[in-house]
């Protein structure tokens, strides 16, 4: 069985993955736990024109890690094994994507991110997979 | 001047033409930047913008200066419908080309950004130019707004464009109305357009409409949406994990 637990390196998306942690230790069999970064492309007209791929995926990995490193000190702190994956695209449909890629039987995930104003205007990237997603969701607040 | 709305939507024209124009810039510093040792980072970041912040300077002096020249004016009109045309354009698919290394030294870090800079902001200062017409207080304004646009920016305007995907015909319609009323004050045409003031509104719309037409017709020939790509995949901690011990 494989959850996902997306991160944005937030305080929400933290507290997400403390309650998979918590609801995986009642579980008769140790769910596969995947973490899942999704950064946005930065890689404009400009930018591509003036720099090497491989300098912008340097860059977008190093920004990935960094999201993802209270998520994995959490876990590592647990002695728990899992998986982590950085992905480049819109964050609600890269989740999606994957998760139907890795067949994921569980998305638990915080119900906003760490974006204030980017959330105000955009709408949040729980909904949109609430709404989109064909595995089960759960939001965590 | 400050009452008199016209004032008002040049400052709303200003912030636009910054806000569409130079949401990268802050990419490009940081990629310029990342292989300095932390230590220098924030140094070089500093450096940069103060860098690229002069240069904006001296380039908008230039281009009001040039624009003040015979013909020019229409030069420059042609110039920002091709900007509009470019901004309302998908992305082509492909990988970045740039030979631009990430420097490990201050210096080399400093030039990069100012280099990159002057790519970049070549658009941006003909658009605030344009959108100006020779006030020298909207002048400054607009290269006051494009600082923390060149520092701060994070990927908002990316995003924004991304989910309001108008926001950008918005903008290259503006580009286009911007260029046809510099085209309109053209001295070259001054008899012309005096004795036919309908052309003071009709020449700016007809130019925002061929941005809007002639980019719908280019961006039919290459349609496709952004992929989603993997950065990295990793496992951890999978073997050296007692499994009897937290059941």
């Amino acid at each position: 069985m494989k959850w996902l637990i997306p991160v944005d390196g937030s305080e929400h998306s933290l507290h997400a993955l403390e309650q998979a942690i918590t609801l995986a230790a009642t579980m008769k069999q140790a769910p596969q736990l995947l973490l899942l970064n999704v950064q946005w492309s930065v890689a404009t007209v400009n930018v591509k024109l003036l720099f090497d791929q491989q300098v912008i995926d340097d860059y977008q990995r190093e920004q990935g890690l960094q999201a993802l490193q209270g998520a994995r000190a959490v876990l590592d702190a647990a002695q728990l094994p899992y998986q982590y994956h950085i992905s480049i695209g819109r964050p609600a449909e890269a989740i999606l994507q994957y998760a139907a890629a890795q067949e994921v039987s569980l998305i638990i995930m915080g119900a906003q991110g760490k974006e204030g104003l980017t959330q105000w205007l955009l709408g949040s990237v729980a909904e949109r997979v609430l709404r989109l997603s064909s595995a089960p969701v759960m939001v965590v607040r | 001047m400050l009452e008199s709305t016209q004032f008002w939507v040049d400052v709303f024209k200003i912030i636009m033409i910054d806000l569409l124009l130079s949401g990268d810039n802050a990419v490009v510093i940081a990629l310029a930047c990342r292989n300095l040792p932390q230590a220098q980072r924030r140094q070089g970041i500093l450096y940069g913008v103060g860098g690229a912040i002069g240069l904006r300077v001296v380039l908008t002096f230039f281009a009001v200066s040039l624009l003040a020249l015979p013909y020019l004016k229409v030069i420059g009109a042609l110039l920002l419908l091709w900007i509009g045309i470019k901004l309302i354009l998908p992305e082509e698919e492909g990988h970045g080309e740039g030979n631009i290394k990430a420097e490990a030294n201050l210096w080399g870090a400093v030039k990069t950004i100012i280099i990159a800079d002057f790519v970049m902001s070549l658009d941006n200062v003909l658009g605030v130019a344009a959108a100006a017409k020779g006030n020298v207080f909207l002048l400054v304004f607009g290269l006051l707004v494009s600082i923390p646009l060149i520092a701060w920016s994070s990927q908002l305007v990316l995003k924004l464009i991304d989910r309001y995907p108008f926001i950008i015909h918005a903008g290259g319609a503006l580009l286009g109305y911007v260029a046809g009323e510099m085209l309109v004050s053209e001295t070259l045409f001054k008899t012309l357009v005096e004795t036919r003031h309908y052309l003071h509104w009709l020449v700016p719309v007809v130019c925002a409409l061929l941005v809007l037409v002639v980019a719908r017709v280019i961006a039919r020939r290459r349609a496709g949406t952004v992929a989603i790509r993997d950065l990295a995949d990793v496992e951890v901690g999978a073997e050296s994990q007692s499994k009897g011990e937290r059941i």
